[in-house]
Formats: structure tokens, sequence, C-alpha cells
């Protein structure tokens, strides 16, 4: 479940659900269900949900509250917790919710020292893991980068404190280091996708022309039977999703309708539903038919899947004689493997396969983002050393730029744990003259 | 019969000239004690005031009613406005003074103060009853009565003046110390501590070649410190820029030894803002070059001051010191430069008010409190001042915000933090700087002076002239401008973009290359504007998204400001504190979970339990 509270919380809601009869949220009565879809910043479906609404004061913070429930897993709600963020949520700090519940006099103190005995262990925790991250190699980089802004900072500050002691800092050098420090946080920010799928869950497309067997190879991999089967192209209408784990990481397995031609109007809505699960997909697994030569349709739903980049392809039917010569030259590069949803063969592998593709690009040791959390401070602080390098070209005056370093100080902080106001004076006399 | 008094000043420097006026012009039965009348509001240091951070404080003091900023423009020997490209937010005003001119000054507005009694004498112990401050005893036995007393000993108390390894109990450029007052203050119980500060040599005018260093101007301006008399204009002097050389960091590194602060004679701290010339070159050996501002002291005398060396070297070594740096080849020194120590208290001993929690009725105001500086000084006679009298009225203190004056961020910092080195302002000090801009301090603070009774009704009228002239300016800058030939041949005119469609003047004064001034042939309502409030609109519509998000950012804190923590709470009886947080917030005994929020080493879990513990009481 998420949790929205504040003034602008049904607005945040109504920009992410799209609810049954074209209803607002903000405009129904409060404490009422209201059965809708989760809507992704790119217009792309995450979820069915429930959405319930409660008003000011009468709800647990005392402010306007939304709790938006999915059906779906861990993947799922971290969906749902990037569109709300995009729709111009903020992430909760621990104990935030607690505490705005105190502050506006919701809760009794018992309830409140139980959430705070929790809370404490919570950010204790945090903390540990904090400084176990920072002592990594990854952890270096995160304190070599603020070390970096810090240092930027406290010329700049320098210079508008001590005018007559310190010259203006050189835009241009200024512009260079802060291109620099951008690109190990993309870097940084690369990795912690990464990272972030390990944690936090990957979606997997499942793609192909019909009749390929997308649906049996789902089930074989669920190990169950799940989606509907049938020797007759295209019975899987929608997208069916089911989670599974493989090799440690969550993973949800979306069935698409095959793309083909579309033979009637609901096919032909089944399949823009699947070019958005492709769109969507951290990796898409194309299935081709062993048994049979490419068709047109194969090639279509490469070009698609291709401009996913991250996927492997299952040649499946492969206890069948073989038919297939190569594959779509848009997808080359990607492993394949020989399989059999029938009998089992090859599933393995390819379970390995799909693991070796989500991981590979992990690399070594633990990757320094791996929660939302970090990778949204990350952000902020990119956007903000983005301002600052656009506002020394622009110009901004120095002060403005302060502000963007301030800013990028304070989120780098979120990810380090250090407090910077005393630290930028100390690098200010450190490294100036200053003084009569 | 004991003289009595409502509020008794103690100190007749920058914070006690301010505590005084203050006090008395808000009605208070005033009184003024000082070691040298002649002493009043002296710059024992360089004749400067303002700057960043410093002139923001010296235009909220002005815009409170406080002296300082009428005291500087009266007096100047040159201005200068500093950080003109950086900003708004960090644009500061800069004087040279006259600094006898400037003592006569506030000496006459001291003198010509209606409640105000002024005296001459040694306070030498701090009378107490039931708990509370009842006055003082002066040298000789005198006692003055006082409901309330505000300190400002500078940098008196047990002070004493390092001359190169030699060193004698005397304050500033030699004056008599206090030391009984400093034991009585021990005997007390007031925690002191040792700072450490230091000065320049003084040279002879005639002694100086000014042939062989740059000039620095003045400017000419339209607006001093003031916002309530205009600028008078005055014959500006000019600084000189020097520089030192080789031969002078070779001479000063082989006397190091005998240096004060090298030499091992000096404990206190001093400040890494002002530090002496060998502390530069120690500390930056790779300067091969250190910059020498020449400053007039006053234009009756012959006296300057060299700012940028402030030295304890022995004072014959200092004549050859600075005879190796161009313009000083032939200087004849009229006062040697010296380091001084000195005590002051432990700030986190007081209140927001600058009360002392220990000893109701006793406030502490200026460099005693470990500040450097006569405009952060100033600012704390001003507020102690203020408060002293809301206190014996029995009314709520002013307690000025961080997002609303620097004044605000600098009383926080102090009484919350320890500081080891005297606390100087600065704009990076402030995480709202872009709210408090020095232009602004009137709108941000006059409100508060008149309710104090501090602003005269002449200039509250003049105040709320210019804040209505400001509202129908932004008013008027939501009207369209719909495109037509007048306005093509505007835009032309202005090198600017030919509006295509109706735009409002708000949206054609965010583009970069306009400013409001270019606007007035759009709309003649502009133009009863002052170039400074049409500067001041400018700005508000340029920084318009960053202010929203500084006073969001602000409001967003509010409502820890505002969550007030009793006086006598018992933090060891708050569950789920750390025993580190138990230990800080006993001595910091912050007022408001904000300020606990600043003490370094809580964390937000601290904050919460308290802020849960709270809700039981």
């Amino acid at each position: 479940m998420i949790r929205i509270s504040g003034p602008a919380a049904l607005d945040v809601a109504d920009r992410v659900l799209r609810l049954a009869g074209g209803k607002r949220l903000a405009g129904e009565p409060p404490r009422t269900v209201h059965y809708g879809k989760a809507i992704a910043a790119d217009g792309g479906e995450i979820d069915e949900v429930i959405a319930f609404a409660f008003h000011a004061p009468r709800s647990y913070t005392r402010e306007d509250l939304v709790e938006i429930q999915a059906h779906g897993g861990t993947v799922v709600l971290r969906r749902l917790l990037r569109a709300v963020l995009d729709a111009g949520a903020a992430l909760a700090e621990p104990g935030e919710f607690t505490e705005r519940a105190v502050i506006n006099g919701r809760l009794t103190l018992a309830q409140a020292e139980a959430v705070l005995d929790l809370i404490r262990a919570k950010t204790d925790a945090a903390a540990a893991a904090a400084a176990r991250r920072l002592a990594g190699a990854g952890g270096q980089e995160l304190l070599a980068v603020e070390r970096e802004v810090l240092s930027m900072l406290a010329e700049v500050e320098a210079g508008l404190d001590f005018p007559e002691d310190v010259s203006e800092p050189g835009r241009e050098i200024l512009r260079h280091r802060a291109e620099a420090i951008l690109t190990e946080l993309d870097a940084m920010l690369a990795a912690g996708k990464s990272g972030r799928l390990l944690t936090e869950g990957a979606q997997i497309a499942i793609a192909g022309r019909p009749n390929v067997g997308k649906s049996s190879l789902l089930n074989a991999l669920l190990g169950e039977e799940r989606a509907i089967v049938t020797d007759v192209p295209g019975t899987t209408r929608d997208a069916v999703a089911e989670e599974i784990s493989l090799g440690g990481i969550p993973v949800r397995l979306v069935d698409t309708a095959g793309l083909g031609t579309a033979g009637d109007e609901l096919e032909a809505l089944g399949m823009a539903r699947t070019r958005g699960e492709i769109a969507r997909a951290d990796l898409v697994l194309l299935v081709l038919a062993g048994d049979e030569p490419l068709t047109e349709g194969d090639e279509a739903v490469a070009a698609e899947a291709a401009a996913r980049g991250l996927g492997v392809i299952a040649v499946n039917k492969s206890d069948l004689p073989a038919g297939l010569h190569g594959v779509p030259e848009t997808v080359r590069a990607w492993p394949a493997v020989r399989v059999s949803a029938r009998t089992g063969f090859g599933l393995v592998e390819l379970k390995e396969t799909i693991v070796r593709m989500l991981g590979g690009r992990v690399g070594e040791g633990t990757p320094l983002l791996s929660h939302l959390r970090q990778i949204e401070a990350a952000q902020l602080a990119r956007e903000a050393l983005r301002e600052f390098a656009a506002g020394l070209t622009r110009p901004q005056p120095w002060e403005i730029l302060a502000e963007d370093l301030r800013a990028c100080l304070a989120a780098l902080g979120r990810l380090t744990g250090r407090v910077v106001g005393p630290e930028v004076l100390r690098e200010i006399f450190s490294r100036f003259c200053i003084g009569k | 019969m004991p003289r009595e008094f409502d509020l008794l000043v103690v100190g007749g420097g920058h914070a006690g000239c301010e505590a005084a006026l203050a006090g008395a012009r808000m009605g208070a039965a005033t009184g003024m004690i000082l070691l040298d009348l002649g002493d009043i509001a002296w710059m024992p240091c360089n004749p400067s005031i303002g700057g960043p951070a410093k002139g923001h404080l010296v235009k909220e003091i002005d815009a409170l009613g406080g002296a300082m900023g009428r005291a500087a423009d009266a007096t100047y020997l040159q201005l200068r406005r500093l950080n003109t490209s950086k900003g708004p937010a960090v644009q500061a005003l800069r004087a040279q003074t006259d600094k006898y001119a400037y003592q006569r000054w506030m000496r006459a507005a001291v003198e010509q103060e209606k409640h105000l009694w002024l005296g001459q004498g040694e306070v030498v112990a701090l009378l107490t009853a039931s708990g509370r401050i009842r006055g003082v005893r002066l040298r000789g036995g005198e006692v003055l009565g006082a409901r309330a007393v505000i300190l400002t000993a500078g940098t008196f108390l047990r002070a004493v003046v390092h001359l190169g390894l030699e060193h004698h109990a005397a304050g500033p450029q030699g004056r008599s110390p206090a030391q009984e007052l400093a034991e009585s203050l021990s005997s007390l119980g007031f925690a002191l501590r040792r700072l450490k500060t230091g000065t320049p040599a003084r040279v002879r005018g005639r002694s100086l070649r000014f042939a062989e260093m740059t000039p620095q101007p003045g400017e000419e301006l339209e607006q001093g410190f003031s916002f309530w008399e205009p600028l008078p204009r005055r014959p500006q002097t000019n600084c000189w820029l020097t520089y030192t050389q080789p031969e002078t960091h070779a001479l000063i590194r082989a006397h190091l030894q005998e240096t004060a602060l090298f030499g091992g004679a000096i404990t206190g701290v001093g400040p890494r803002y002002c530090p002496s010339i060998e502390s530069k070159l120690v500390q930056f050996p790779g300067r091969d070059r250190h910059q020498v501002f020449v400053e007039p002291e006053a234009a009756e005398t012959d006296e300057w001051y060299l700012a940028g060396l402030s030295t304890s070297l022995p004072p014959p070594v200092q004549t050859e010191v600075l005879r190796t740096i161009p313009g000083l080849r032939e200087v004849e020194i009229v006062r040697p430069g010296y380091a001084i120590e000195y005590d002051a208290i432990d700030a986190t001993a007081l209140r927001p008010t600058l009360e002392s929690r220990e000893l109701p009725g006793l406030f502490f105001a200026g460099q005693i409190n470990g500040t450097s500086g006569y405009e952060e000084a100033a600012a704390q006679g001003l507020m102690a001042g203020i408060n002293a009298v809301l206190s014996l009225r029995g009314e709520e203190p002013l307690i000025l915000r961080r997002d609303q004056a620097y004044i605000g961020v600098l009383i926080d910092e102090l009484v919350t933090k320890e500081s080891a080195e005297p606390y100087r302002m600065m704009t990076a000090r402030a995480e709202h700087r872009l709210l408090l801009r020095a232009d602004s301090a009137d709108l941000r603070l006059a409100e508060s002076g008149r309710q104090l009774g501090l602003i005269g009704e002449r200039e509250y009228e003049a105040f709320l002239a210019r804040k209505e002239r400001l509202a129908k300016g932004w008013a008027l800058l939501s009207r369209t401008i719909n495109p037509s030939a007048a306005v093509e041949a505007w835009a032309k005119a202005h090198g600017t973009a030919v509006p295509t469609h109706g735009l409002s003047l708000k949206e054609l004064l965010r583009r970069p290359e306009l400013s409001l001034p270019d606007l007035f042939e759009l709309e003649s309502g502009f133009a009863g504007l002052s170039p400074a409030e049409a500067e001041e609109l400018t700005h508000e519509v340029k920084y318009e998204g960053y202010i929203q998000r500084a006073q969001a950012e602000a409001e967003r804190l509010r409502e820890l400001e505002d969550r007030r923590i009793p006086p006598d709470l018992d933090f060891t009886a708050v569950p789920n504190l750390s025993r580190e947080a138990v230990e800080k917030l006993t001595r910091v005994r912050p007022e408001t979970l904000g300020q606990a929020g600043r003490i370094s080493g809580l964390s937000p879990a601290d904050l919460l339990a308290i802020l849960v513990f709270l809700r039981r009481g």
C-alpha cells in the first residue's frame, strides 16, 4: 500500500489514478472505496488498484490522506511509488508520517511511543547500513563527489563573503569540474538502476508473435498452469502477470498478447497494451518458434523489443524438428537459449541467462545506490548540479549558483549522512587567506 | 540612597550604545556606565563598517530603529558597494568611517537622549538579590541599583596585551582592563573562556609613499545604511592597496619565535577570518604575497591603518617588516600592532533574548559573548536592550527568526552552538540568504521597530508610503501588454524580442536583458518608484521562483521553530533520548524544537522523542 499525506494528496493521487467511470478522487466523498488503474508518468498502465481518500482532519496524519492498494507484489508497488513521486509527491522521511500525526495532534502518546521505537530501530539500522556502504569502494567515490561539490561551494561562498580578499572563481573551470562530477553521478545512477533491480525487483515482458508459446513458457517458468493456453493463436488477449523469484531477484513476468496482425478490435487493444508492457519492462524475453522459419511477425516483434535494449531470446519448441535458421537482425546481440516449454528442456539455462543479463550491468561489488530513496537523493543532487552548470554559462549570479550547490550538497548529505554547514566554513578558511 | 535604574548598561562600545539608546527610547530609566567617557563608540581596530553580512546587520539594526547606520552615514570617509554583480542578496555596503567623528556623533546621540543617564566608572561587582540581578558596585564603593543589567564589556575582561613576547594587563590600545568584573562573573558561576584577537600597526601618513600604491577610490552613492535619513554628501578619501614582498615574509619568518602567537605566550583562540600576518605565512606558505589595504583613520589625524597586517611581532621588528613593502619604505609607526587576550562567557548559557538563564535580569551583548566585529556587537546590544525592557514590562520577547534577519541567525547560533573562536557574521551562515537582502531589511523589521517605539512617526509614515508604492508597482506588473507598433518600437529600442502575443509586464521583466526602468515607457505608473524600489521589484520578479522556494522551505521549518520547549524540562525524563543528547540539551537548553535541531549531534529521532514527550505534558 502507498500512502500520500498532505494538502496536495488528492491532486497527486488523481494524477496517478484513472478511476472507473472517469471519477476523480477529489470529487468523491471521503472514506469511500474506488476501483481504477494506476498510470505511470509515461502513460503506461501499472496495475489495477483500489484507492481510499481520508479528508483532513479525519485521517491518521490529520491531513488529507490517500491510500492506494495494488494487488501486485513489490515490483508493482515500487512502480506505483515511482508514479506517485513523478506526480509531485516526495518520499517521506523515516517517521515523517508519525511526526505529522503527532504534530497535528492525531496520535495518542502510547501509539507514538510505539512508533518511535520502530523508527529508532529503523533509522539506526539505516545509519549502520549507510556507514557500511560508505566504507566500500563506491562509498569512497560518493565521498569524493561530496568533497568536490563542497570545495566548489567553498570557493563560491568565499568570493561572496570576502570579495576583497578572494577573487571570483572562474566560471569555465567550475563548469568543467561540475561536468566531471555529473559524469560520475550519471555512472552511479546507471549502476544504481541495476542495483535497484536486484533489491526492488525487475519486470520482464514476454513478447513474440502469436502462437510461439509465450503462455506455455510463462507457465513453465512459473512451474504451474496459470495463463490460458490453447492452440488457437491469439488466445492471450491481455497481459497476464506473475511474480517469481529468479536467482534471488524478484521478477514480475508479464505475458503479453501476441504482436501480429490484429484480427479484431479486441486484439488490437491487447497489442497496444503489449507495446506498453515492452516499453516498461527492464528486460524483454523474446520468444521464437524453433520449428518454423522466421516470419514477418517475428521481425516486427523483434524490432519492437529491440528498442528496449536489454533482452534474451528463447527459441521455444526445441523438442520439435528444427525449422528456424538465425534470429532477427535487430536482436542479433541478445543471447539466445534453446528451450522447450512442453518438456522443460533449457529452462534452467534460460533462467540463468536472464539473471545474468539483469545483474550483468551491476558490475563488481555492491551497487551504491540500491534503494529508491537513495536514487532519488542522487537524482536531486544531479539536477541541482545541472542547474549549477547551466547557470554558469547563462550566466546566473553567484548567489543563485551557491543555492544550487547548497541544494546539491543537501541531497548528497542524505546519502552520506553528513551535515555540511560547518564544513563549508572550515573549507573556506583553510583554502583562502582572508582577513585584516 | 543609591541611584536606581530600570536598566543599566555596563560598557559604552557599539553594543553598549545601541542597548542604552534602545532602552531609553523605549521609555525605561536607563543608565550607561563605562571606564572612560572618551571611549564611547570607539573603534579600536579599523574604522570600517559593513561589508557582506555585516552590512546586512547594520541595515537591520537601522530598520529596527538602532543608531549604527545613521552614525556611519553621517561620518563616512569612503563608501563602496561590494558584490554588485553577484546578486542582490549578497550586495553589501561598506563604509570607511572617520573614527573620531563617529565617536562624537554617537556621544551626542547618547547625551541628547532624554531618559539616559551617563557616567564614568569601573564596575567591580555584580549585585544580586533573591536570585535576580540587583545592580552593580563601582570602584570607590558607589552602588548603582538596576532591575536589569546589560554587560557589554567587549575585550576588556582580564585583558592582556602582547607586544612580541612581552605582555601586560591592559585593554585595547593600552586602556585599563576590567579585572574584578571578571572575578565577579566567575564567582556567580559563569564559565569564562579565553579568546584572542589582534590589530596591526598605525602609521603616520606623511611617511607613506602613495605613488607606489594603487588608489582604491570610493563611490558616489544614492543611499547609505539608513532607511530613514538621506545620505549626506561628504568628500571621500582614497584607500590604498599594496602587497607584502618575499623579503617581508623572510623577515617575519626569521622572527616568528618572537611573536606572541608562535613564541608560546598566547593560549586564547583567535579568529580564522582575521589571522595575523604571521599566521597567514604559516597557514599559506605557498603564497608569495598578501594584500595590504592602507586606510585613513580620520580626517583630522594623519594616522593610517594597515589592513591585512595584524601582528604580534616585537615593535622594533614591526618597523623593519613594514619597510619591505612598497609605499611603506620609510614608514613611521605611531602605534605598534599587538595581540590581545580576553575573557568571554559561553553564550550557550544565554536565552535567545541574551538574558542569562541562571541569573535573571542579567543580559550580555557584544564581544563578551564571543563575537567579533562592531556590527555583530551593535546588533546584540540592540536586541539585549529591547528584550531587557520587554522583560521588565512582562511582555513577550522579540526573537527574530533565522528566515527573518541576520540578527536572528547571529543570536540563534550564539546561544545554540559552542564556538571555539570569535564569531563573525557571514552570509554563508544564512540558509535563507535569498530572503535576507540588505535592501529589504525595513520590509522585514520596521513594523517591529515601530511597535517597540524605536521608529518615529515621520519615519513610519515614509515606510508605509514606500510599502504602498511597492505594492502598487507589484500590482501594475500583472497588466498585459498587447502587440502594437509602439510596443514593437519599444522592444527594438531595448534589444529584446518583439512580443507576438499579449504578455504581462511581469513576463517581460523576467527576460534577463530587461529591468524595471526599461518598462517605464510601457507603464507610466512605475515613474513614482525610487531607483531602489525599481530594483527591489526587479529582484522580486526575476527571483520569484527562488524566493518562493526559499519561503516554502522556511515555512516548512517554522512548525519546529514554533514548538516551544518549557525552560524547566528535565531531559533525563524524556524516554528514548541518547545520553549525549540529554547532556547537550541540558547544557544548551533550547527554547524551541527548531533550536534543538541545530545543536550538533542531535538526530531527528531525538527531536521526535522530545516532541512525543511534550505531548504528554
